[in-house]
Parts: C-alpha cells; sequence; structure tokens
C-alpha cells in the first residue's frame, strides 16, 4: 500500500476546517483522481499528501511510514509533485530544469553525474521534450514547461507521481494529451494522483475517484460506480448530466442544455 | 533564442585575468615608481631581498598590495554573496545588503567611532552589528511563525530602515569636526588607510563561507524553484537557506567592516555573470567572483589614480555600476529573457 | 566540468592570494623605534624625537586650522601640501599657492608619499589617520588647543619641532602685548556698562558654550557670555532657540569658522526673532571677515578680541584704533595690508 490516510483534519491557521477526517487508499500503479468545487481543499490534500503542509490530526503513511516522522529527501524519493503553476525566474535549460529533479538522491554535498544526466535525458525522452533539451525553460510554450515539469518528477522515478490540476489552463487538444500522459505514466508502473475540475476527466481516467466536499468530508470509490447524477449534484450544486455512450462504451458526464 | 553556449574558457580566462590585473595594478599609482621597480620591489618581498628605498617600499608593500586584496576579496565576496541571495529568494534585484547587513555594520561603526575606539575596534563593532541586524532580521518571521521568503524580505526592509534612523540618531549626537565626517567617509566605503593587519583577521570569513558557498552551488538552483516546489523535489530547504544566508552574511558583513558599504557590486555583478554564464549556480557563482574581484580592483585602482583627491569607492562604484545596470536591463529585455 | 573548474579556480585564486600576502608581510618588518636624544610632547600626548634637519623638514597638512599658525612661524615655504580652509591662504602666501594637496579629511597616503612629504600637521582625534601614515614611514605632528593656553602650546609646539623656537616666542610676545592692552581698555570700562553677548554657529540655537574660544573672547573683551555655564566638551551645543531667547543677550554674533545657514539679515527681519533685545537693537553681527577667519583658535584671535571690543564698547575704542590694530595684525604676519573688501569686512 503506498498511501493509507487515516483520519486526516487540517485547516489553515485560524481557518475553518479544509479536510476532515479523510480517510483515502492508495495502491502501486493506481490511478487516482481527486474531484470537488472550487476551495474545497484539493490543493491541501496534495500538499498534506506530499508532507508540505502540517497536520492537526490524523496521519499520512507513505510505504507505511508516518510522513511526519520523514524527511523531505526520504519523501521526494518516494513522491513526485507537479505544481500548477510553475513561475520562473531564472533562464536555466530545460535539462538543468529536469535535473533538478535528482536532488533527493544526491548525497548533501553531491552534484550531479553522468548518471543523473543520463536518466534526466531519459525522463525528456519519455515526454518528448528531446528536442529542446539546451533551451532556456522561459522559452518554451506553458503546455511544454510543464511536460518538463512531469519530466522532473519522474526523473528519479518515484512510485507515485501527484498533479495538482494538471489540464487547467490547457486547451482541449493538451488537456487530453496530458491525459494520455498520466495514462502512460500509470501503464509504466507510477500510481498517479490527478485533481481536476473535470468529472468525466475521472471517468475517462479509470481508477479510482475521489470527492472532496466543501466540508472537507472526502468519499471515494472506483471513477464509474461513484460518479452518479446525485452525488455531481451535490457537490457541484447544479445539475449535470451522466449517460451511458454506446460507441465509446462507458458511462460520460455532460452539461445540460444550457 | 538557441540554447546558449557554454563557453568552456570563461572561467580561466578570468581567473588569468585577476592576477593579472593585480599585477597591472601593483605599478601604477600616484607615486612615481616605474612598473619594473614595483616588481621587482615584489619579487624582492617574496625573495627575501629587495634594494629599493624604505618609500617605495612601503608605498608598494604596505599601501597598494593591501587595497588591491581587499578590493579583489571584498568584490568577489559581495558578488558571491549577492548572487547566492538572489538565488535563494528567487529575486535578481536584490542586493546583499537586503537583510540590513550593511545598515547594522554602519551603527556598529559609528558607535565605536563615537566612543573614539581605534580601528581594529570599529571594524569588530561593524562586523557585529551587521551580524546582529541580519539576526534580528532573521528572528521577525520566526517570532510571527512565518517560513515565507516574503516575510523574510519584508522583515529585512523593517530592519534596514530602523538602522538607517539609528545611524541618522548617532549621526547627529557626533561632533560635526571630527566625528560625523569620520562615519560619513566610513559610510561611504573605501579602501584609503587599509592595512595588512586590517585584512588579515578578515580573510577567513572572506574566503571559507564564499567556497562553501560554491560547494552548495546546484543546491541553490534548487533553491531557487521556490520554497514550496523544493521542498517537494526534496531539498532541506530550512538548512539549505540558513546556511546560505549565514555565508553570504559573513561574506557582507566582513566585506562592510573592512571598508564601509560599496554598492552596485552585489548587485550588477550577479547579472552580468548571468549572462555570460548562464543562471546555474555551480558557474555563476565562481564567474561572479571572479567579476566582482576584477571590477573591484579596476575601479579602486581608478580611484586612487584619476583626479586629485580620492573618492570615496561608492560614489565610483554607483556612477559606473547604476548605468551599467540599466544597459545589461536593457540587453535582457532586448533578448527577450526573463529578467 | 564544472566541479573541475569550481577547485581548480579556487586553488588558483588562494595561491595567488597567499603570493601577495607573502609579499606584504615581507616588505612591512620596519618598526619605529622608541625616539632618543631630543623629544618635544605634542598635542595628542605623544612623545615625538625632533628632526635632524628641521629647516630640510618638509611638511603636509589636511587640517585647515594648522596652516595659520605654520604661517605664522615663518614655515610656508616648507609646506609642500596643504589643505587651506579659504582660499586667502593661497592668495596672501604665494608658498601656499604652489602647495599641492593630498586630500580633504582624509589623507591620500600615495599622494602624500609623492609629495616628498617628511612630516603631518594633523589635528589631534584622528588616531587612524595618525596610525597610516606612520605605517607609511612619515612623521606626524598633532596639534589641539581650543583656549588661548592651547594657542601658545601649538605656536611652542612647531616652534620647537621645526627650529622656529624664537619665532613662536615673539609671537606669542606679540600676543600677550595686544591682550594687555585690550585688558586696560576693558578696565576703564565700568561693570553697569558691560554687555550680555552670545556666539551662535552654523545654525540658528547652535552655540559656542562657556570652554569655547568665542566665550573667552567674549569675556576678554570686556563682555559678559549668556553661555558661560553651558560646557559641550569644548564643542559647539545645539541648545535650541528658546534657550537663546530666555538668555536674551543684547549682543548675538555669529562666527564665521563655519558656513552659516541663515544670515544676520534674516535674524533681524524675522519676526519670531523680533523681540530679542539684540535684535530690537540691530546689534546682530557676522564676526570679520569673510575669508580670513578672526575667530578660530590661532593668532587671529587677537583680531577677534579687538574687533569685539570695538562692538560692544566704541567709545571705549574707536574704528580708527581697531582699523589700526587690523593693519598692524596684517603687518606682522603676512608684511602687507589687504583690503577691508577682500577680505570681507565692514566696520560700523
Amino acid at each position: 500500500m503506498l498511501y493509507e490516510i487515516h483520519d486526516l483534519n487540517f485547516s489553515y491557521p485560524g481557518g475553518p476546517p479544509v479536510l476532515e477526517q479523510v480517510c483515502l487508499t492508495l495502491k502501486e500503479g493506481e490511478i487516482l483522481t481527486v474531484l470537488g468545487p472550487n476551495g474545497a481543499g484539493k490543493s491541501t490534500l496534495l500538499n498534506c499528501m506530499m508532507g508540505l503542509l502540517p497536520t492537526q490530526a490524523g496521519a499520512v503513511r507513505l510505504c507505511g511510514r508516518d510522513i511526519t516522522a520523514m524527511s523531505e529527501r526520504e519523501i521526494a524519493r518516494l513522491a513526485g509533485y507537479v505544481p500548477q503553476n510553475h513561475t520562473p525566474v531564472f533562464d536555466y535549460s530545460v535539462l538543468e530544469f529536469v535535473l533538478m529533479g535528482r536532488a533527493a538522491l544526491l548525497s548533501p554535498l553531491a552534484r550531479p553525474g553522468p548518471e543523473d544526466r543520463r536518466e534526466a535525458e531519459k525522463a525528456l525522452e519519455a515526454m518528448g521534450l528531446s528536442h529542446l533539451a539546451h533551451r532556456p525553460y522561459t522559452d518554451i510554450s506553458g503546455g511544454e514547461r510543464q511536460q518538463a515539469t512531469v519530466a522532473r518528477a519522474i526523473v528519479r522515478h518515484p512510485k507515485v507521481v501527484l498533479f495538482d490540476e494538471p489540464t487547467a489552463h490547457l486547451d482541449f487538444g493538451n488537456q487530453l494529451r496530458v491525459l494520455r500522459m498520466v495514462r502512460r505514466l500509470s501503464e509504466g508502473g507510477y500510481a498517479t494522483v490527478v485533481t481536476t475540475h473535470n468529472p468525466d476527466h475521472a471517468i475517462l481516467l479509470g481508477g479510482t475517484a475521489a470527492v472532496l466536499d466543501r466540508q472537507g468530508c472526502l468519499r471515494s470509490g472506483p471513477a464509474e460506480e461513484l460518479l452518479t447524477e446525485e452525488l455531481l449534484r451535490q457537490i457541484y450544486d447544479t445539475q449535470l448530466l451522466v449517460r451511458y455512450s454506446q460507441e465509446l462504451g462507458r458511462r460520460v458526464c455532460l452539461y445540460p442544455p444550457l | 533564442m538557441r540554447g546558449r553556449k557554454r563557453n568552456p574558457w570563461l572561467i580561466p580566462l578570468l581567473a588569468v585575468l585577476l592576477p593579472v590585473g593585480a599585477v597591472l595594478a601593483v605599478c601604477v599609482g600616484k607615486y612615481p615608481v616605474t612598473p619594473w621597480e614595483s616588481l621587482s620591489v615584489l619579487w624582492g618581498a617574496l625573495t627575501g631581498g629587495g634594494s629599493a628605498d624604505q618609500m617605495t617600499a612601503n608605498v608598494v608593500l604596505g599601501l597598494r598590495v593591501p587595497r588591491i586584496l581587499a578590493s579583489i576579496l571584498v568584490g568577489a565576496a559581495l558578488s558571491v554573496s549577492g548572487a547566492a541571495y538572489q538565488g535563494v529568494f528567487q529575486n535578481p534585484l536584490i542586493s546583499p545588503d537586503f537583510l540590513g547587513v550593511s545598515g547594522g555594520a554602519c551603527v556598529g561603526a559609528a558607535a565605536a567611532i563615537l566612543l573614539s575606539l581605534t580601528s581594529g575596534w570599529v571594524q569588530l563593532f561593524a562586523f557585529a552589528g551587521g551580524l546582529l541586524a541580519v539576526g534580528l532580521t532573521v528572528t521577525l518571521p520566526m517570532l510571527l511563525r512565518s517560513r515565507a521568503n516574503l516575510m523574510l524580505v519584508l522583515s529585512g526592509i523593517i530592519v534596514g530602515s530602523a538602522m538607517s534612523s539609528l545611524l541618522g540618531f548617532l549621526k547627529y549626537t557626533a561632533d560635526p569636526e571630527t566625528q560625523l565626517a569620520a562615519i560619513t567617509y566610513w559610510t561611504m566605503g573605501g579602501f584609503n588607510y587599509l592595512a595588512l593587519e586590517d585584512l588579515l583577521p578578515a580573510l577567513p570569513f572572506l574566503l571559507i563561507p564564499a567556497v562553501v558557498l560554491i560547494l552548495m552551488g546546484w543546491r541553490i538552483d534548487v533553491l531557487s524553484m521556490g520554497e514550496t516546489e523544493a521542498r517537494a523535489l526534496g531539498l532541506p530547504v530550512s538548512a539549505v537557506r540558513g546556511t546560505v544566508i549565514l555565508c553570504a552574511t559573513l561574506l557582507t558583513a566582513s566585506s562592510v567592516c573592512l571598508t564601509g558599504t560599496i554598492s552596485w557590486v552585489g548587485l550588477t555583478i550577479p547579472h552580468l555573470g548571468r549572462m555570460l554564464a548562464g543562471p546555474g549556480h555551480t558557474r555563476l557563482l565562481p564567474v561572479s567572483a571572479l567579476l566582482g574581484g576584477l571590477f573591484l580592483l579596476v575601479v579602486d585602482t581608478l580611484t586612487r589614480t584619476i583626479g586629485a583627491e580620492e573618492m570615496p569607492v561608492s560614489i565610483l562604484t554607483g556612477l559606473v555600476g547604476a548605468p551599467f545596470y540599466g544597459w545589461l536591463l536593457w540587453r535582457q529585455r532586448r533578448a527577450g529573457h526573463a529578467l | 566540468m564544472t566541479k573541475h573548474n569550481g577547485k581548480s579556480l579556487c586553488a588558483l585564486l588562494l595561491a595567488v592570494l597567499l603570493t601577495l600576502n607573502l609579499c606584504a608581510c615581507g616588505g612591512q618588518s620596519q618598526e619605529s623605534p622608541a625616539p632618543t636624544g631630543e623629544t618635544v610632547t605634542d598635542g595628542a600626548g605623544r612623545t615625538l624625537a625632533l628632526p635632524e634637519e628641521p629647516a630640510e623638514e618638509k611638511i603636509a597638512s589636511v587640517y585647515g586650522t594648522a596652516v595659520p599658525f605654520l604661517v605664522a612661524l615663518g614655515l610656508s615655504e616648507q609646506v609642500v601640501a596643504v589643505n587651506a580652509k579659504s582660499s586667502f591662504w593661497t592668495d596672501a602666501v604665494p608658498a601656499l599657492d604652489e602647495a599641492g594637496t593630498v586630500g580633504r579629511g582624509l589623507v591620500d597616503l600615495e599622494a602624500m608619499a609623492a609629495s616628498g612629504a617628511t612630516v603631518l600637521v594633523h589635528r589631534a582625534n584622528d588616531s587612524e589617520t595618525v596610525e597610516a601614515v606612520e605605517r607609511l614611514g612619515i612623521d606626524v605632528v598633532c596639534i589641539s588647543g581650543e583656549d588661548l593656553e592651547g594657542i601658545y602650546q601649538t605656536l611652542r609646539l612647531l616652534g620647537t619641532y621645526f627650529g622656529r623656537e624664537d619665532r613662536a616666542e615673539e609671537v606669542i610676545a606679540w600676543m600677550e602685548g595686544k591682550f594687555e592692552t585690550i585688558d586696560e581698555i576693558v578696565a576703564g570700562i565700568p561693570q553697569e556698562e558691560r554687555v550680555t553677548v552670545l556666539v551662535m554657529g552654523s545654525e540658528p540655537g547652535r552655540i559656542a558654550g562657556g570652554d569655547m574660544l568665542q566665550s573667552w573672547m567674549i569675556e576678554k573683551a570686556g563682555g559678559i557670555s549668556v553661555s558661560a555655564q553651558v560646557t559641550n566638551d569644548s564643542n559647539w551645543m545645539n541648545v535650541g532657540v528658546e534657550t537663546v531667547f530666555s538668555w536674551d543677550p543684547q549682543y548675538l554674533f555669529c562666527t564665521s569658522s563655519a558656513a552659516l545657514d541663515y544670515t544676520p539679515e534674516e535674524l533681524l527681519t524675522d519676526p519670531a526673532w523680533s523681540a530679542l533685545a539684540a535684535v530690537e537693537d540691530g546689534r546682530v553681527y557676522q564676526i570679520p571677515a569673510r575669508i580670513d577667519t578672526w575667530d578660530m583658535p590661532g593668532v587671529a584671535s587677537v583680531l577677534g578680541t579687538f574687533w569685539m571690543l570695538h562692538t560692544m564698547y566704541p567709545d571705549a575704542f574707536s574704528t580708527q584704533e581697531l582699523e589700526a590694530e587690523i593693519e598692524d595684525y596684517y603687518t606682522f604676519l603676512f608684511g602687507r595690508t589687504f583690503d577691508a573688501d577682500y577680505l570681507g569686512y565692514t566696520l560700523t
């Protein structure tokens, strides 16, 4: 079991509870899609899973160990994180940028060596960015930069990759590419956690879906089973349609007529 | 813009230019001595001989050599600490004294001058003042339980302002005929009365932290991704940031206590370094050190050779540095870089 | 490759620095021996050995106050670099005009070495400069002295050091004679007619306290210094304008030893100052002269005292008598006289 989360409680200092008694598990190779309305706390959940935020109660266990007892290095070796936004300040090359993902594997004073470079080049290849290796990463498109960020997360071969709203600012075509990439990663042995606004993505990706409501409560289950019209109406406060498509062979989530 | 070519000759070239520049600088100055004489005095001191007259030896070895050494070391120290700070705080617009080092050092020096202490004590007070100011800056966010970079920057502004006011108060109580002038000269920065005895105690503080920072260069790269991402990448952010701040502060404090505040070097040279060597700190830090040393060496040599009266170094670094900085920014905008 | 660069760079840098370090260490081995033979104590309490050939000494100074002393003792020809407080000195003394400069406040050490100076005359409370100059192998004589005793001591110190003891005594005797004259005149002024006086400095509210030369001059000239009881280590004091009002002196003298950020005329026309006794009677003056300072520690303090005497008690000491003394002073020191316009003063 990769992640075992028991009764996780979190609130920002002086604020209302964001996560309330959240329970979650994640197996190796599993895809977990996290849904919820704006401000529900999806990013917060990811941050807690990365050990970036301290929790008030409950436990997050990563590969059997309590995450609060682990150092940043130990966590990063097991989990990779792809943030929603990255504001570049300095113009590192794409290769240099991806190379930074190896930090967790190096001893405190060591610097990346030839093996690290090889892994970085392989990661770039896997993401289809080899031709951009020496370009400044400020000089590439937003979508390419996101792919580079993914490469940076997988270059050290963690067990799980957490994506914070990877489809948020992308056009339709790029959204599809990202979803395909997540599927590929899963097939390559990585577990993935993806937060998204679009319930259809959860169904498309298959795997497990988890729904976080405004009170901070989480429900999870297999995507096709969990995402009923009733649940979606509760979560999003609007009537959405869930229909079975013969052609696609799966349930689809659609907007109703305007 | 195509991928940047990493010129493998950059560092060796600079590493050669620096000693060459130093040797040239030994040969120029207001005291009439030919280059050949200067060099033979140097050689004589090295080999334990030397037949030059006492005054020539005094000028070359007692005046020029300490200044040259100090200007190289201080230029390098300020540049390295500036580059490191800019990386850690992801802000290419900050200078080494944004945490209040210079302000604190000036207050320390002013206090020592008011107490009529000798120059050794002034240096010590300045060093302590600089460290105390940074300590204050770093403690404020801890009291507010914030680990964010922004909090630290704001704290630096607060402490810096407080130091300014304190300095103003001390200047007000100073005797305008003697002490005020001394304080003003000190804060303007200069290598005028520097002797080797002043430089030696500062040497470890100028060299060791610089070496540590250079060794940590790659980790500063990771830190420049931002605190959250750096932590997610597995970097022990607090430890690395703390070490960088400590080293950079030691560099800046010891520079300031030797020669007063010298502005623009720590801000401009890292930019030039980035233009020539790229943002990777493993290369940027040594390149900045060499460029900074060269720059301050040239500026100090100019201040002591041109003009009838010696100008405080900070004025010249400002006159040269500010337009140079403007030009750098213009070049970068044109090339379409992010800052 | 970057690892290599970093390490080899560090090694190279260290090697260069250590080499230069060694050079510098090698050359710095001379120490100054304790002075034997004839010595004199200077204004900073240092014991100095007298030079063997005082007439060969080349003098440099960045301390403006030293200049009048050097001129009075006839040492102008030996000055190679000087920073005079005003153009008067370089105008009046051709030898000074030819001298260069080695800085203003801070000494440009290399320029000083180049000037061939063998001795620096400097103020007493600046140990940094003294150390730096001595490291260069050049002697330093410190002078200090805010009051008359201090002036005499400085004259004697410099006289002894430069072998001009006779001239020093001549100047001191001249000054003492003048002050005796002033004493005699003041003795004849009745107590009821004595007036209260205050000397103001570079800004309103900044005054000369009881331990400054200006207060001494007031008392010597028969006036009553309202600030006699406040002292500040022989420095100017910011007592504030209200204190000045509360003292309400009958005469207000503005110093010419510092740049004023106001003028006597402004005070005379400012409504806030109109209640002051001195302003009501129009008795606000700037101590002469514009380019030669008569209230600085030095021989010119004689003139300053005469001027105060005349301004406060014109019946006891007339304009003509003052003009005679002015002429005598300049003739004694410079061998010639100067126009009142040139110096920048007018007599009432």
